[in-house]
């Protein structure tokens, strides 16, 4: 049960982390490695508002505001440049890691951060102690990722993101304003991550090198999922988020390490198109 | 991945381009000869960590630039080479020669394997997937009790006389012959293999590989050749890397500095054979000459990176093209005026 609970949690924080990802990929068509940056970004401006007694909730939400303008204005000023060049807007993007790294170092320095615990305490449940705060992070990420899920399947914007994504020269005959869409589906991914960086910033201590460990699991977890599906995205959170919390509670820590890695191995050898996607041009 | 980025050097131009292959290769001994002027330790140092990155992104320009696969495997391959290296050198009699030509061989066997699985994914998959092989290495390293964990393992101070080629006592001007040397045979080979016929062959593939294909290349065993090739310049570096440090870590081969040699080869002219040497210049100058804080270096270099890529995607390589280019064209005007 606590392996469970622990998978759970893990799911919970990664499918935040990859979900903006997906948006931004499916959209834009960008390899964003500095989704993480802005994730670990957005957890350090949190905790400098609260150090300067504005109240959690509020912090969080200016910081969610920020790093959403700070994703419009990538958008605008780097990634639109590079849209048709994919292996420019992954440089960029690269570029961006380490400017924002910089400025973290430079601003917070190297030691680690934390944010306020959304609660304390714990339960028993089946002989397993369960973190309250760890369940309420269950339950904001599964409140905000079916949220999002059925805006995007469901809703008429929704739509429009999904026929951008599909197809951007046929969505712009049909009068869709193909550029701003793009820019709002960065903007939209910058604060998914923003929103997952803050979460795991109450959850744990944070550094400098969170994006980065968060990053490759997203990406592992949308192949998993299936590139460009937000459904495959959720499923491919939970089935790392298990794997690692069975690995961990199961194998040896090092062995336990491995086990993303592995997954994603083998996913992309035996069904590369994803354990939820449909066979793709981009496999 | 044929994209802007990759095409700096397509493939019907490398046969007519034998002469500015001696241009640069001269440029590479001259720029490898320039800290012997100076004589110091200082300068012997920057030198060469210069060497090293050059080393890297020649390895990287290699699979990436020359064969159009992005990897994000050479410093993990470059690990496997240091640590075997090592690790020879602890537990054997083998010798640091032989130790050496072991961690290069299990570099090869390693990019081979990892070749196998990797090459038939395209782009974004390949990308992650050799990203996910140097992270899974570097743990590895990290967790293995024989290896020194996180604290990694210290080259023996002893190794050094026996790899050094002319001489007994080895300075630091010594050890810098030694990484000179190995750069410039494997830039020279670099630049050989650009122009053969498997080189050639590697360009087509990355440029139309349904062309190349339909011409009789086999694109899965040109990419596995470069892939191959890479992976024993990163055996070379790593070792080269693991003597200049006398330690291997983790660190070393972390997504920073695997970041880093995408940044550097990027800013050089990504598919330019000038690109290793201009990275190892860059690299010198960003790391080692600029007077600013360590934290600073990384966001200058992310910034100019930035810059780049927006506003002049061949890198420095292709504005120094163009700018030949244009001196060239000025120069025949001027000519042709006063033959007027």
């Amino acid at each position: 049960m606590q392996a469970v609970a622990s998978g759970l949690f893990l799911a919970a924080l990664y499918g935040l982390a990859a979900f903006g990802l997906t948006i931004v990929y499916g959209v834009l068509d960008i390899l964003n490695f500095a989704h993480g940056a802005l994730l670990v970004l957005a957890a350090y401006l949190t905790a400098e508002f609260v150090l300067h007694d504005v109240p959690f909730w509020v912090s969080a939400l200016l910081s969610i505001g920020l790093i959403a303008g700070v994703g419009a204005l990538l958008e605008l000023s780097v990634f639109r440049r590079v849209e048709r060049d994919h292996t420019a807007g992954l440089v960029a993007s690269i570029g961006v890691i380490a400017i924002v790294g910089s400025i973290i170092l430079q601003v917070w320095g190297p030691e680690p951060y934390s944010l306020p615990r959304l609660a304390t305490g714990s339960v028993e449940f089946f002989g397993a102690n369960l973190l309250i705060d760890r369940l309420l992070i269950i339950g904001i990420a599964a409140v905000a990722l079916t949220a999002a899920e059925l805006y995007i399947s469901r809703a008429g914007w929704g739509k429009v993101l999904r026929a951008v994504a599909a197809d951007p020269d046929s969505a712009y005959l049909n009068g869709i304003r193909v550029r701003r869409v793009k820019t709002a589906a960065f903007t939209i991914g910058a604060a998914l991550a923003a929103f997952a960086g803050i979460l795991i910033g109450t959850a744990s201590t944070f550094d400098a090198s969170l994006g980065e460990q968060f990053v490759l699991k997203a990406f592992i977890i949308i192949i998993l999922g299936g590139v460009g599906s937000t459904k495959g995205t959720i499923g491919g959170a939970i089935i790392l988020g298990m794997a690692e919390a069975f690995g961990v509670a199961y194998l040896d820590i090092a062995v336990a390490q491995l086990v993303p890695l592995a997954v994603l191995a083998m996913v992309l050898l035996v069904r590369p198109q994803g354990l939820f996607g449909k066979v793709s041009q981009r496999v | 991945m044929s994209t802007r980025l990759e095409t700096r050097t397509p493939a019907i131009r490398g046969v007519t381009r034998r002469r500015s292959d001696r241009w640069l290769l001269a440029a590479a001994v001259l720029i490898c000869a320039l800290p012997a002027i100076w004589g110091s330790p200082l300068y012997y140092g920057w030198a060469t960590t210069g060497l090293l990155w050059a080393m890297w992104t020649l390895s990287l320009n290699m699979v990436w630039g020359t064969a159009g696969q992005f990897s994000l495997a050479q410093l993990g391959l470059g690990a496997v080479s240091a640590y075997t290296f090592v690790l020879m050198l602890d537990n054997t009699d083998i010798g640091p020669v032989g130790a050496a030509l072991s961690g290069i061989g299990l570099a090869a066997v390693a990019s081979l394997a990892m070749s196998v699985a990797a090459l038939r994914l395209r782009n974004f998959y390949f990308a992650i997937l050799t990203l996910a092989f140097a992270l899974a290495i570097t743990t590895v390293f990290a967790n293995w009790e024989l290896a020194g964990r996180t604290s990694g393992l210290l080259v023996q101070r002893s190794v050094l006389p026996e790899l050094s080629f002319w001489r007994p006592s080895v300075g630091y001007g010594d050890f810098y012959a030694l990484c000179a040397v190995v750069f410039v045979v494997a830039y020279a080979a670099s630049l050989f293999l650009t122009r053969s016929f498997a080189g050639r062959a590697m360009q087509s593939v990355r440029d139309d590989e349904k062309l190349a294909s339909s011409l009789g290349h086999s694109p899965l065993s040109i990419k596995t050749l470069a892939f191959v090739l890479s992976g024993l310049v990163a055996g070379a570096a790593g070792i080269l890397q693991a003597l200049y440090f006398r330690l291997v870590v983790p660190e070393l081969y972390d997504t920073q500095a695997i970041l880093l040699a995408v940044m550097l080869l990027v800013l050089a002219g990504l598919g330019s054979p000038a690109a290793p040497l201009i990275a190892g210049v860059l690299y010198t100058v960003l790391y080692q000459v600029l007077p600013v804080s360590g934290e600073s270096r990384a966001g200058i270099l992310g910034v100019i990176v930035v810059l780049v890529v927006v506003l002049a995607p061949g890198g420095i390589a292709s504005q120094g093209r163009a700018l030949l280019t244009f001196v060239r064209r000025r120069r025949a005007g001027a000519e042709k005026e006063n033959d007027v």
